[in-house]
């Protein structure tokens, strides 16, 4: 997930909490992200105060997989897949996004006062069944409705939560000198699905762009603090459907997490992006996002990272990679997104298909855009190569 | 096909008598515009109570309400986090008042209104969004921005409780309902929470629930708090003001009917008044279709053109009494957030329909007649009167019976307030019908018994009233009708008025009076302070002192004011004058002694008929310990709410909602002071407090409540007034018709040796004779009128039994009213009749 998107779901919020829900008329029409003038709207201004990420930080763990007010975005989001028993494939996604609408939390009488607001959305992909589903909530943080801490590790927003269990986590020599904290139990339930996951890092911490500072355009400070773990070793149970329809399903599979905090925008010749987190079954990862500028070419800015099987990892620079939209799919709100890639990228000699498992996995909530589960094909044998899951914003 | 012919006789009657075209245009104008204006006021104010309602309340199914403190805001996080009860909302609001009114300050949280999705609103101008959630800033609507001339970034005073607030607009919001932007002041729930000094404290959640979280909720949710379905509740207050806009509902349809019957009279008198002319078009060839086309084409001009100034006049006089009905339902019910005056197109339709369809029908029958008729019987007048004394017995007949039915269901056990209005209605028509053949009869009678007593002018005024009867007879009725119709509320009025002064004279048995502001209100305030009620306890001059406590609680009979009553603590070595009563109106034995002791609590009397509560029965209380059940010692009579109050010993408050505060006080002097002395001396303790404080001798309140009542009751006025308009423009137009008609008979009187001052008395005495018959019959009806009012429809509508009080200046007034009319309508006729020449006159026979 990246910052413009951010930017915008910030938009909206900060547009939904100050005029006491003018938005609940717009979530009627459901405007394109891309309708919004991010730039336009928030103008310089509205960044002054923030902490911004300039230079290249070291980051400790466990301390850092808890909040950081002082900048203004900042997300928990975790993807995934996993099989039941059959063998069936499902996909999931975890999203918590803690929104700062003034740098600084104001002193006041009423517990309610608060600078921070808190969105979260979450999706469940049934691939057999040809079954997405995807669940929005937000809430302001005050007073404990919702918000994060380092330790005990929790993100919540009402009862969705993200929390660390006491046992360790990923500990000898996996842990590669950076210590990422225990296993983190998931449990959310929306009207029609609901996960409860455990996660395990089977991986160590990879920081992102230069060292984990990752620049989203040429100005100084529109960049954020960016950090994965590329795998999680993930089991519990998705339950899709509601009522009599109910089905509770044991899955076992691997996700990914991305930890990313900021003051970002996109800038004005950007227009979305492209966001790929591809897990190969040869135990590499690759990630890769691309900046989009208004003609849809790739922005300079766009960036990735080879991940090995031992977690070193390799930057991908814009140069380095070539990505090509093979087949469009039309969402019924006539949306146009590239649901189907070819990925060539000569560093790691990959030259891939990657292709949506069900092509709406669309998320129609406040903010629309794409994510969903897709598979690394081999082009010539059709062979899979690996799963991971795309994200598509500004279309 | 109508002939030119016909057509040029039709311009010709109407050219001649101009007056007669315009007092029928003017009574069906009249008629439609009183119906129009009552049902336009009438639906503004229910579109108000709605928006209002939806407003503040939203479409939530269910809301969970607590104690007199509130809800403590962790039961809101507990929802959200333990329950997972998303669709939830917080709200913490208080009325405040801004200028002398009172607005709905109104704290939500926006995040939590999205996911409900109401309250979407537009903000205007370019405010600084995050801006609006910082401490002290409101939004204002913007009708009332522009109401109190405040903009974006002004400043608003506002006073709640008798605290001073001062607050900044942060934005102006409009929203795609006008109305609905008018009378809230919103502010985010932090803001509210500072503002109304609730910070820890919710005055409401509001909840979008399903079956299965009702119950998993129900039993979660912690003893003392509620959990009340929104449906019901909202319900409940909508009841009691369907009440009281179908009390208006009736009051305009008597007009219409008053106006109905004066149309069709006029109408009718029109036909009539034509025979002749009929009579000759149809010996020169005119058909009898072509005729009736004729009379019906007239009808509808006269429809059209009175409906349409009906309606222009309808609108004008509704803006006007929309005032009167939203004060009144402001004053009763609930604080309405739009006030604004709604042109509803059903009510014009509704109007318009009355107009033509009353004005056509009333003419159908004479218009039929004149058709049938052949041309030789339609030239002898007598014919009509022969065929209108034919029917006396069935008409007699048939009013008895629909009057004794009428007064069958007005008896009947029922609490259909519905149910009441028709036995209200057949009572008044059945009397319209029964007028006619009585006053016939009363003339008839007359002539029978004392006619040689009187001189032959007497006898020719009888003779004459008799005589016109086919013409004047539904006049007459009318008349009568809306005069027994300002005789009726005229008493229903005054005897509430009686009950009401007797009834504060009862309760307000302390000589001093002391309160915050908001006492009525539906959430407590800290109260006064105790140390402060402790000193002036110690003042001298103060024999006791008794401390109250009003506050608004959840029950199964949704929410309802409780008032806790402390005995009277008297001063050591004094002696109080009378205790604190309650008047009741049923009671246990020994209610008296149970309620002190806290084993029991009284109900008011509006409650207890809503309800069907009897003393003897249970009422159930959601506290903290738990369900706590208590006896009904007795049933009290009280005015203060419609929607029901619940009375209790303080001790037995107190250990049910463990709540201290005292919101008011009534202290009994000792004597050694005057009561202005007392009253100074309890000011000036006053002015120390840092809060506004209200103080009242006993006698101002009752002055207060006096002109609470008067204002209430305005519409009611300014209703009987319009109906005696209506029907004062009928009659007028009637009796001079009848009078004018004469001319000829009157001529020949003169030519017969009477002199112009004879002929004059003559004219004059008979209206004033029939206008004094309308008068007297009028009593009658209108003290059965005001007896169904008092016993049925009150008492059904509010579940108040007020104690019938006849003020004969009421009855005089009537009398006065229908003589004044009638003499007033004889004036020109006399003048007329005064001044012919009979030769001239008579020239044409």
């Amino acid at each position: 997930m990246q910052p413009g998107c951010l930017a915008k779901l910030f938009l909206r919020l900060v547009v939904l909490l100050g005029v006491a829900l003018a938005v609940a008329a717009c979530d009627g029409h459901r405007p394109a992200p891309s309708s919004v003038d991010v730039t336009q709207a928030l103008g310089g201004e509205a960044e002054e105060g923030f902490e911004r990420a300039m230079t290249v930080r070291e980051f400790h763990f466990p301390a850092d997989h808890g909040p950081h007010p002082e900048f203004r975005n900042e997300w928990w989001y975790i993807t995934g897949h996993g099989r039941d028993e059959r063998d069936n494939l499902y996909g999931f996604q975890i999203t918590f996004f803690r929104i700062a609408i003034a740098p600084d939390a104001p002193r006041r009488a009423s517990a309610w006062a608060g600078n921070q607001v808190w969105m979260a959305h979450a999706a469940v992909t049934d691939v057999a069944s040809g079954l997405h589903l995807a669940a929005q909530r937000y809430s302001r943080a005050e007073p404990g409705l919702a918000g994060a801490a380092a330790a005990p590790f929790r993100v919540w927003l009402g009862d969705w939560q993200l929390t660390g269990l006491p046992e360790e986590g990923i500990t000898g020599e996996a842990a590669n000198g950076a210590a990422q904290g225990g296993l983190w139990h998931l449990s959310m339930a929306a009207e029609d699905f609901a996960l409860e996951l455990t996660f395990n890092p089977a991986k160590p911490v990879v920081l992102q762009g230069d060292r984990g500072l990752s620049q989203k355009s040429g100005s100084p400070g529109n960049a954020s603090y960016y950090y994965s773990i590329p795998r999680l070793d993930t089991g519990g149970e998705l339950t899709i459907g509601s009522g009599g329809d109910k089905r509770v399903i044991p899955v076992t599979g691997m996700s990914w997490l991305d930890r990313e905090w900021g003051t970002s925008a996109l800038g004005a010749d950007q227009s979305g992006w492209d966001w790929f987190s591809l897990q190969l079954d040869s135990g590499r990862d690759l990630m890769f996002y691309r900046l989009r500028d208004t003609e849809g070419g790739m922005h300079g800015s766009s960036l990735g990272t080879w991940i090995e099987a031992d977690g070193s990892s390799t930057v991908i620079s814009p140069d380095d990679i070539r990505l090509t939209p093979l087949q469009w799919w039309r969402s019924p709100g006539g949306r146009r997104y590239p649901v189907s890639w070819s990925l060539n990228y000569p560093g790691a000699g990959a030259d891939w298909i990657v292709r949506a498992l069900l092509p709406d996995q669309e998320m129609n909530l406040a903010v629309i855009y794409w994510e969903g589960l897709v598979e690394v094909l081999e082009p010539e044998s059709g062979r899979r190569l690996g799963l991971g899951y795309l994200e598509m914003t500004g279309y | 096909m109508v002939s030119a012919l016909l057509l040029r006789s039709s311009a010709r009657f109407y050219g001649r008598h101009r007056w007669q075209g315009l007092l029928s245009l003017a009574g069906i104008m009249l008629g439609v515009a009183v119906v129009i204006a009552v049902d336009l006021a009438n639906e503004s104010a229910r579109r108000a109570f709605d928006l209002s309602l939806e407003a503040v309340a939203g479409r939530t199914t269910h809301r969970i309400s607590g104690g007199p403190d509130g809800i403590p805001e962790s039961v809101f996080i507990d929802l959200r986090a333990k329950l997972g009860l998303y669709r939830s909302a917080p709200v913490v609001t208080d009325y405040v008042r801004v200028s002398g009114r009172s607005y709905t300050l109104l704290g939500i949280d926006p995040l939590s209104e999205l996911v409900l999705g109401r309250h979407s609103l537009g903000i205007e101008g370019d405010g600084d969004l995050p801006g609006l959630l910082d401490a002290d800033t409101v939004l204002l609507a913007a009708g009332l921005a522009a109401t109190l001339e405040v903009g974006e970034g002004g400043e608003l005073l506002m006073d709640h409780r008798g605290r001073s607030l001062r607050a900044r607009v942060g934005a102006v919001f409009s929203h795609g309902d006008e109305a609905l932007a008018e009378g809230l002041i919103l502010a985010d729930i932090a803001v509210a929470q500072e503002l109304l000094e609730r910070a820890g404290t919710l005055d409401r959640i509001d909840l979008v629930l399903d079956d299965n979280q009702v119950g998993t909720l129900a039993e979660w949710l912690p003893a003392g708090l509620n959990l009340v379905e929104s449906e019901s509740r909202d319900q409940s207050l909508r009841r009691m003001t369907d009440n009281f806009h179908l009390n208006l509902t009736a009051m305009s349809l008597l007009a219409l009917l008053v106006g109905g019957l004066l149309i069709h009279n006029t109408m009718t008198f029109s036909v009539l008044q034509r025979r002749q002319v009929w009579g000759a078009c149809r010996a020169l060839g005119a058909t009898g279709r072509e005729i009736l086309a004729l009379i019906l084409a007239e009808a509808l001009v006269f429809a059209l053109a009175g409906t349409l100034l009906g309606l222009l006049l309808g609108i004008v006089l509704a803006q006007g009494l929309v005032g009167l009905v939203l004060g009144t339902v402001d004053d009763l019910y609930f604080v309405l957030a739009v006030r604004e005056f709604y042109l509803a197109p059903r009510s014009l339709l509704e109007g318009a329909g009355l107009g033509l369809g009353i004005t056509l029908l009333s003419v159908l029958v004479p218009a039929l007649e004149a058709a049938k008729t052949p041309p030789a019987s339609v030239l002898r007048r007598s014919h009509m009167e022969l065929r209108a004394r034919a029917m006396v017995p069935a008409a007699l007949l048939a009013g008895a019976v629909m009057m004794a039915v009428g007064w069958w269901l007005a008896a009947l056990d029922s609490d259909s307030v519905v149910m009441g209005f028709v036995a209200l209605a057949l009572l008044v028509i059945g009397f319209c019908v029964l007028v006619p053949p009585v006053v016939a009869l009363l003339v008839r009678g007359t002539l029978v018994v004392a006619g040689t007593l009187f001189g032959p002018l007497v006898r020719m005024m009888l003779r004459g009233i008799e005589a016109g009867l086919s013409r004047t007879g539904l006049a007459l009725a009318a008349l009568s009708v809306a005069v027994a119709a300002t005789v009726g509320m005229g008493i229903m009025v005054a005897s509430f008025r009686t009950t009401l002064d007797t009834w504060l004279v009862q309760s307000l048995s302390g000589d001093i009076y002391i309160s915050l502001p908001g006492y009525t209100s539906e959430r407590p305030g800290a109260g006064l302070s105790p140390e402060w009620v402790q000193s002036l306890a110690q003042l001298p001059g103060i024999a006791a002192i008794e401390r109250h406590r009003l506050v608004r609680a959840e029950t199964a009979f949704g929410p309802v004011q409780v008032l806790a009553v402390a005995g009277v603590e008297r001063r050591p070595g004094t002696l109080a004058a009378a205790a604190a009563r309650l008047p009741l109106k049923a009671a246990l034995p020994g209610a008296g002694e149970r309620l002190r002791a806290g084993e029991g609590v009284l109900v008011s009397e509006p409650l207890a008929f809503q309800r069907g509560i009897e003393p003897g029965a249970e009422v159930t209380f959601d506290v903290e310990q738990g369900a706590v059940t208590l006896p009904v010692l007795g049933i009290f009579s009280d005015f203060r709410s419609p929607r029901g109050v619940i009375a209790m010993d303080r001790g037995l408050y107190r250990q049910l909602w463990k709540d201290d505060g005292i919101s008011g006080l009534a202290l009994y002097g000792d004597g050694a002071l005057s009561r202005a002395e007392l009253l100074d001396a309890v000011r000036k303790m006053a002015a120390l407090q840092p809060r506004d404080i209200q103080i009242y001798s006993s006698a101002g309140i009752r002055e207060r409540s006096m002109a609470l009542f008067d204002r209430t009751f305005a519409v009611t006025a300014v209703l009987r007034l319009l109906t005696v308009l209506v029907a004062f423009i009928g009659i007028l137009g009637a009796l001079m018709l009848v009078q004018l008609e004469r001319m000829r008979e009157l001529a020949v009187l003169r030519a017969t040796g009477m002199t112009a001052r004879q002929v004059t008395a003559l004219v004059l005495g008979q209206t004033a004779l029939m206008g004094l018959m309308a008068g007297l019959l009028a009593l009658p009806l209108g003290l059965l009128m005001a007896d169904v009012l008092i016993h049925v429809i009150n008492l059904r509508a509010f579940g108040w039994t007020l104690t019938a009080a006849i003020p004969y200046r009421v009855l005089l007034e009537a009398l006065a009213l229908a003589l004044g009319a009638a003499l007033l309508a004889g004036v020109y006729p006399a003048w007329r009749a005064g001044r012919v020449a009979p030769a001239r006159l008579l020239r044409e026979e």
